[in-house]
């Protein structure tokens, strides 16, 4: 990967601030607050309780950009999961403003590695079911999806089913669909994972644009050390057995984004987190 | 360092070649899905061709079949050739037998298979979608599956008389249970994450189940109704030889006793032409429907 910083050419397709009518712009943020939140499975085959994620307290600041980086099994996944409402704790509570988690909801879209598309709707069909929840008029509701879908460069592409669409496409249509439903956060389990590398760059620039627009806060899972880096403000670093945050890194001080040497000395210093002995 | 300065040059070189030759492959319309481009003059010659595939079967199939009728494998009187069985099929036709137990046999499967259809996807869907629905009707069910229609043609003459009700009954029972497993097993594979999504976004459950549930089932759907056509015809001759007045299997029965072969090959051909129809217009029709299925 370059370890010079990225030129701030614009990402392609991204509309500028203050589109008219509708934009993804009025999206309210709030704070993620995890109080003792704990995560066991019991598995019936053998009667064993596995601890997922062991009793975690952390708070994620309304706005912020944190990524979640760890090798698999540190608990990265059921957190975040957890945070969406997809598992059920063992202990503690989760609360997303004042209103506790206690199950999927509106107000956390999810983005995940494998798109998640319905493949029997179009691009617009997809962006719109995040919209059922608004009551709108069709008329409206397709002039919402339209902008979705022009925020992430697809404008052409609305009629197109994902079957049609390459993997870096659909994942922007994830990302459009996920954005149109206004959540108070944006929760991604390795969005990128699937993509090639220069797809990737490309979507991380454009997530980097839409979160500057939106000022959502952003939860990100990933393994990859140069992809927290580039994008978090804040890196919790896990680690498993049991899953459990080892380290809080606080980046917006940090010269990482225009200083190589500082960067590498952090990348190395997360290494040396994530690879003990 | 001459070398190197040659190495650096073509090093270049093949950068550009690639660049260039990317965007020839744009030009060439790389985002145009396959097929698009044919030439009207190339798909009709395809058709053409395909089209004459298909009339040299058929014209190996009568062949074969006049071959042995002449060979008297089976005795020459009992085994019409193919312009006897015509023969055959224009008398019956001219005499409207054919297209009354047409009428009659249609009918029958029509209304079966409508009534068992309709049953088999909602109990597919519910026992696909609830455990508990599963629990206490796949039991039952899965004791049904391995008894025949014609085994419950006695059962039916008892209950509905020789009338039409037994013949609609002994037919959406066979297709029920046909339609049913197709359906159950298309329910509870539809992946988790697309609910999960669904439910994500607010939508409630009747919403999940006509936006997600039943769309994303739509392919187990066609093949459970194009399987349950076929049963519902398997079906409808066990149901005409329980006892009728007309219908294919009831003339081919009667045909039988008087060893009017070239009327028994007539009927036969008419079970499988309706049957090949019923499929082809359900696959068509289902295409429609699920034309975003890679299957």
């Amino acid at each position: 990967m370059s370890e010079l910083p990225a030129p701030e050419t614009a990402v392609q397709g991204s509309s500028p601030p203050g589109t008219p009518g509708h934009d993804l712009t009025s999206t309210t943020s709030e704070a993620i607050c995890l109080e003792k939140a704990a995560v066991t499975y019991h598995s019936s085959r053998t009667g064993d309780v596995t601890t997922a994620l062991a009793e975690t307290n952390v708070t994620f600041e309304a706005g912020s950009f944190t990524a979640l980086l760890g090798p698999t099994g540190c608990g990265k996944t059921t957190l975040l999961n957890a945070v969406a409402g997809f598992v059920e704790l063992s202990g503690g509570q989760i609360l997303i403003g004042q209103r506790q988690v206690v199950g999927p909801g509106p107000d956390r879209a999810v983005v995940l590695q494998q798109y998640a598309l319905m493949p029997w709707m179009t691009a617009s069909a997809n962006v719109e079911m995040a919209l059922e929840r608004f009551h709108l008029h069709r008329a409206e509701r397709a002039e919402r999806a339209r902008h979705a879908l022009e925020s992430v460069g697809l404008k052409n592409a609305a009629g197109k089913y994902p079957a049609e669409m390459s993997g870096g496409m659909q994942q922007r249509v994830a990302l459009a669909r996920a954005m149109a439903a206004e959540p108070s956060a944006l929760l991604m389990d390795e969005p990128f994972g699937a993509l090639d590398a220069i797809t990737r760059i490309a979507m991380q620039r454009l997530l980097m644009t839409l979160w500057e627009h939106t000022s959502t806060t952003v939860v990100f899972v990933t393994h990859d050390v140069n992809e927290a880096l580039d994008l978090a403000e804040r890196i919790l670093l896990m680690s498993p057995g049991p899953g459990r945050i080892v380290a809080d890194l606080d980046l917006r001080s940090s010269s990482i984004r225009s200083d190589a040497v500082e960067r590498d000395k952090l990348y190395q210093q997360i290494l040396g987190y994530l690879l003990p002995g | 360092m001459g070398t190197l300065v040659a190495r650096r040059s073509s090093q270049k070189e093949s950068a550009r070649g690639t660049a260039s030759s990317r965007a020839v492959n744009l030009d060439a319309g790389g985002i145009h899905p396959p097929g698009k481009g044919f030439t009207l003059r190339r798909r009709l010659l395809r058709l053409a061709r395909s089209a004459g595939q298909r009339l040299a079967l058929v014209v190996v199939c009568l062949l074969m079949w006049e071959l042995v009728a002449r060979s008297g494998l089976i005795t020459k009187a009992l085994f019409p050739t193919p312009l006897q069985t015509w023969e055959a099929a224009k008398s019956l036709w001219r005499s409207g037998v054919v297209g009354g137990d047409l009428r009659a046999s249609l009918g029958r499967v029509a209304v079966g298979f409508l009534i068992g259809s309709a049953l088999g996807i909602a109990v597919g869907f519910a026992t696909g979608v609830s455990r508990a629905c599963n629990a206490l009707l796949g039991p039952i069910i899965t004791f049904l599956r391995p008894i025949p229609a014609i085994a419950v043609v006695p059962l039916s003459t008892a209950w509905f008389g020789i009338g039409q009700k037994g013949k609609y009954f002994i037919i959406a029972y066979a297709v029920v249970l046909a339609v049913w497993l197709y359906v159950h097993d298309g329910v509870a594979r539809i992946p988790s994450v697309y609910v999960r999504v669904a439910k994500g976004y607010g939508l409630g459950r009747v919403k999940v189940l006509k936006r997600v549930l039943i769309p994303a089932a739509g392919p187990a759907i066609v093949s459970a109704l194009r399987y349950g056509s076929s049963v519902a015809f398997l079906a409808l001759v066990a149901a005409e030889l329980g006892g009728a007045q007309n219908g294919i299997a009831y003339r081919l029965q009667v045909d039988s006793q008087f060893l009017q072969t070239g009327r028994i090959f007539v009927g036969l051909i008419e079970l499988g032409v309706l049957g090949v129809s019923a499929d082809y217009l359900i696959a068509k029709t289902g295409k429609r429907f699920v034309h975003w299925s890679t299957s």
